[in-house]
């Protein structure tokens, strides 16, 4: 019999007693002495003798079955499965989170998985980092110190606490040590109270017993907008109590999205009673426009008499010109000449000498050449020139509000009206005599007036006149075209008699232009905003509230990247408290060089946010709960400006730390870094991969 | 059911490190660090050390102790890997499939071994009561043996009113139990004639068994069928007794190539994210 003969064996027919005693073959007639072999195989090799396999026999059978098929199973799972390496959906240790869902293991695990070579370099000689954060970043960019403690730079650490040993935050921590991928539950967080405690070493046992109070300023935000809630509760609104909102809810609201409480658009808050401000009209209302562009008065007279060629010019101007014309000069070929004549008086020209006469002359021939030029330029390069050349790079957006949509007709009408050569046909030389109240006035009225005027017996001009000897309004400064006409009244009546050999237009052009003036003038053309000529200026009227052009060019000053010399002039004249516009009015903040503009009354984006707060969950359908149970009335306005006292811990206490939860992370969150804020957005990489 | 009073030492040792492991692990616990790795390496040291237990009885000689202190150690260390096997799967059921292999394995596996430690405990003293002097592997040939004397012994059933009944409980009911091989949970004893409650009830319905075995000649066969009974249920136990190592030593192997090809899996997949 051979080793291997294993024939059936019937134990109930046989003799066969016990394999591990002296033996009994269990074949019948067969004893044997020898036995079977460990492993139960029959030692005999004379007879047929099949002893019974042992215990153990089976058991190694067994375990080497077991051993062998899964070893099976385990290789078929590694066989390639459309392009993998292996059986992906086998080895993955869960679901992805929906947001995870169409990636695949490259797109967050090592590239090296790609081969099963990688694959073992990486077991070999990875850094078993627990998964590094690379692959989350790639997409969830919270900025160059994602993995350092709450996602802030350690110099920003010692800024925040410069008298502590800030050396424990340089250590980093990779996203999966909180955030878990391949959790059916879709939690993804794993996060709690000790955690928080391994680093906050000052322990206390909950919020309602150790937790610090909060700041004095704890629910005071940083004021975007000069407000005071009790100057209109306890005077405005009873002066005008159709206006009054009944609730707080009259002027706030809570965005459902985030659950912070805001204030409601300006027409359905404020508007009701301070639109009418913004276009200069109402009892609040001073100017109307802002004078962009404004040419230089310049002495002609002195020119001609010195026998030098010029040109025409807009009519009446006065004074010198303002920062953006200025710009306007600076940025174009005709800057160095205006840079020249810079210690001149461009209005008294009596005693330049006739050198320094023919540089004006230059500026002025210039001046029309490049105007003329303008009109064969485009938009962006005309609005262009009103800035600082520090500026780049704006979008097509920021040009367009910029430019305010100036039209090529009111270039090609300033052309017409400011820089005709003497030569030339005569312009038409419309110059609007603006009023201040001029919606007060009929049009009539003031035409009459200004016919009158002409012939020297007008009501008006001895008004006027009286006015101008009374050093009124105009000395306020409320109307520079008043300004203007006032001047030009009081002592320029000759020269609209003399000015018969300059454009400035003759009695015949006069008569002309008094066509003209029959039509409605430039800032009341312009009652729906935007551009108009007055004059030797141009101007831009502001009516509604959030004006793209304002915010523009009061965005565009104030970053210090963009500020040149004239910035603080400009912001001046977009900001002051008498603005058109009257932007300053409300939002705080304005016209501070080098200060970010933060119009809304939103968190900033940059700001650090260690904690957060839902008011959606604090007030939504809770009659027990309004405004008033956190928020007080504070008797004296705080440095801030605020009218309320800050929120106290012991508002929250009332529930909190009773019967609501008071976890760390319910009221403070981990990524403080304002890059958090900007999460949830992937690049579009990850659809190339599928 | 005897168990044995574990040995101070290692009782000690085992406590000692319990909560060693444990202190360190509530430190980890509250650091933004992932267990992961601190467990799955003391959970696959202690999986080490239980596999050594089986090496050991294939060195019986070997002067390291003796195979019952190995046995407590086995069986403390198995109730400590269990703990550190939940604080590695994170106290929460796993997910992919992959996981939920190596998870239940890995149960029943650790199941096997406390049911099989339970067998062990409570069996062998009514083993003792069964069938005494009767080796297992005897057992099939005993029980053709008593076959062939009940077949001699119905032959001589001599005529009579209940003949035919006898010769018809016989052939229908206690034949086949004689010749049938047991399951894996014997059946339940007649309290008075101590023989399965089932033939018992079967029997019935020829003649009852009182009056069957109430003869001379029907005596021998409750002899008989008691014998029987007695060997199925020390072959049941000697089942249990034996078979459940017939689970845990391969599903030891089993572990043994899913931990690895785990280990393998984790050290590739945490190594660096995609760049």
């Amino acid at each position: 019999m051979s080793s291997g003969h294993r024939g059936s064996f019937d134990s109930r027919k046989t003799r066969y007693l016990r394999p591990d005693k002296p033996w009994t073959c269990g074949r019948p007639g067969q004893p044997c002495s020898r036995g079977p072999s460990a492993s139960g195989l029959c030692q005999n090799t004379d007879s047929e003798c099949s002893p019974m396999h042992s215990e153990g026999w089976w058991r190694s059978k067994t375990v080497r079955s077991a051993f062998v098929l899964t070893l099976g199973l385990v290789l078929f799972a590694m066989t390639q499965n459309e392009g993998q390496i292996f059986q992906q959906e086998i080895f993955s240790p869960g679901p992805l989170s929906h947001a995870h869902g169409k990636l695949d293991c490259a797109a967050c695990h090592s590239e090296n998985l790609n081969s099963f070579g990688g694959l073992f370099a990486n077991v070999l000689g990875g850094t078993h980092d627990n998964l590094g954060s690379q692959g989350c970043v790639k997409c969830h960019d919270l900025g160059d110190h994602s993995r350092k403690s709450h996602g802030l730079d350690p110099a920003t650490w010692a800024e925040l606490y410069p008298e502590k040993d800030i050396s424990e935050l340089q250590d980093e921590t990779e996203c999966a040590q909180c955030h878990q991928e391949h959790q059916s539950s879709g939690t993804f967080l794993n996060m709690n109270d000790r955690r928080c405690q391994n680093c906050h070493q000052e322990k206390f046992d909950s919020f309602s017993k150790g937790h610090a109070d909060f700041s004095d300023s704890y629910g005071l935000k940083p004021r975007s907008f000069n407000f005071d809630h009790s100057t209109h509760s306890l005077r405005h609104f009873i002066e005008v109590p159709d206006q009054a909102p009944a609730t707080c809810a009259g002027c706030h609201s809570l965005e459902v999205n985030t659950g912070a409480m805001s204030v409601l658009p300006f027409a359905e808050s404020c508007g009701g009673c301070h639109s009418s401000e913004i276009s200069g009209q109402g009892a609040q209302g001073k100017n109307q426009g802002i004078e962009i562009f404004k040419l230089p008065e310049v002495d002609f007279q002195t020119l001609n008499d010195h026998g030098l060629q010029t040109y025409s010019w807009a009519k009446y101007p006065e004074g010198r010109t303002n920062a953006w014309t200025k710009r306007w000069f600076l940025n174009g070929e005709v800057g160095d000449s205006f840079d020249q004549l810079s210690d001149l008086n461009l209005s008294r020209l009596e005693r330049a000498p006739i050198e320094r006469l023919k540089d004006v002359e230059d500026f002025v021939q210039l001046t029309q050449t490049e105007w003329a030029a303008a009109l064969e330029e485009d938009l962006q390069q005309w609005v262009a020139r009103w800035m600082s050349p520090t500026v780049a790079d704006l979008s097509l957006d920021e040009l367009s509000d910029l430019s305010g949509q100036f039209p090529h007709a009111l270039l090609q009408f300033v052309q017409e009206q400011w820089f005709v050569a003497i030569e030339n046909e005569e312009p038409l030389n419309l110059t609007v005599v603006d009023e201040v109240e001029q919606g007060k006035n009929s049009q009539d009225d003031m035409l009459a007036g200004e016919d009158d005027m002409l012939a020297g017996e007008d009501d008006m001009l001895a008004g006027e006149d009286d006015m101008l000897a009374g050093e009124d309004d105009m000395l306020a400064g409320e109307d520079d075209m008043l300004a203007g006409e006032d001047d030009m009244l009081a002592g320029e009546d000759d020269m609209l008699a003399e000015n018969t050999a300059h454009s400035y237009g003759d009695r015949a052009s006069e008569k002309r232009a008094d066509e003209y003036r029959r039509f409605v003038t430039g800032v009341d053309w312009a009652n729906a905003g935007g551009w108009y000529l007055d004059g030797p200026s141009l101007w831009y009227r502001p009516v509604q509230h959030a004006d793209s052009f304002l915010k523009a060019w009061i965005e565009l000053e104030s970053r210090n990247e963009n500020r040149d010399k004239f910035s603080g002039d400009i912001l001046k004249e977009l900001t002051g408290e008498y603005s058109a516009g009257r932007c300053q009015k409300c939002h705080v903040g304005l016209g501070i060089a080098g200060q970010e503009v933060n119009w809304g009354h939103e968190k900033e984006i940059k700001d650090l946010d260690f904690t957060h707060f839902n008011h959606a969950s604090h007030v939504f359908n809770d009659e027990g709960r309004q405004c008033n149970t956190c928020h007080t009335p504070a008797e004296t306005k705080s440095a801030g400006g605020h009218d309320w006292l800050s929120v106290s811990k012991e508002s929250c206490l009332e529930c909190h730390g009773q019967q609501i939860q008071q976890d760390c992370i319910l009221c403070h969150k981990y990524h403080a870094s304002p890059f958090i804020r900007e999460l949830n957005t992937a690049t579009m990489e990850i659809f190339k991969k599928k | 059911m005897t168990i044995r009073q574990p040995k101070p030492l290692i009782l000690l040792g085992l406590i000692l490190v319990f909560f060693v492991i444990q202190n360190y692990l509530d430190i980890k616990s509250g650091e933004l660090v992932s267990l992961a790795y601190e467990s799955g390496w003391l959970l696959l040291g202690s999986f080490i050390i239980l596999a050594l237990y089986g090496m050991r009885k294939k060195f019986p000689f070997l002067p390291i102790g003796k195979t019952s202190s190995w046995l407590q150690l086995h069986l403390g260390i198995g109730l400590l890997s269990g703990y550190l096997f939940l604080v590695h799967s994170g106290f929460a059921w796993p997910q992919g499939s992959f996981e939920v292999a190596l998870y239940f394995i890995y149960l029943l596996l650790m199941g096997s071994g406390f049911i099989g430690w339970f067998i062990m405990r409570w069996l062998p003293k009514p083993m003792r009561a069964d069938v005494e002097n009767l080796h297992p592997s005897r057992i099939p040939f005993r029980r053709s043996e008593i076959l062939e004397e009940a077949d001699a012994l119905v032959l001589k059933v001599e005529e009579g009113a209940l003949s035919e009944r006898i010769i018809m409980g016989y052939t229908e009911v206690i034949r086949p139990f004689l010749n049938a091989r047991p399951g894996l949970l014997h059946s339940k004893r007649h309290n008075e004639l101590e023989i399965p409650t089932p033939i018992v009830q079967k029997l019935a319905l020829y003649l009852p068994p009182s009056v069957l075995f109430s003869t001379e000649s029907s005596r021998p066969f409750h002899k008989l069928i008691r014998e029987k009974s007695d060997l199925d249920r020390m072959i049941v136990h000697q089942r249990w007794i034996r078979g459940w190592l017939f689970l845990h030593v391969p599903l030891t192997a089993v572990l043994f190539i899913l931990i690895a090809l785990h280990i393998f899996l984790v050290l590739g997949f945490s190594s660096g994210g995609a760049s």
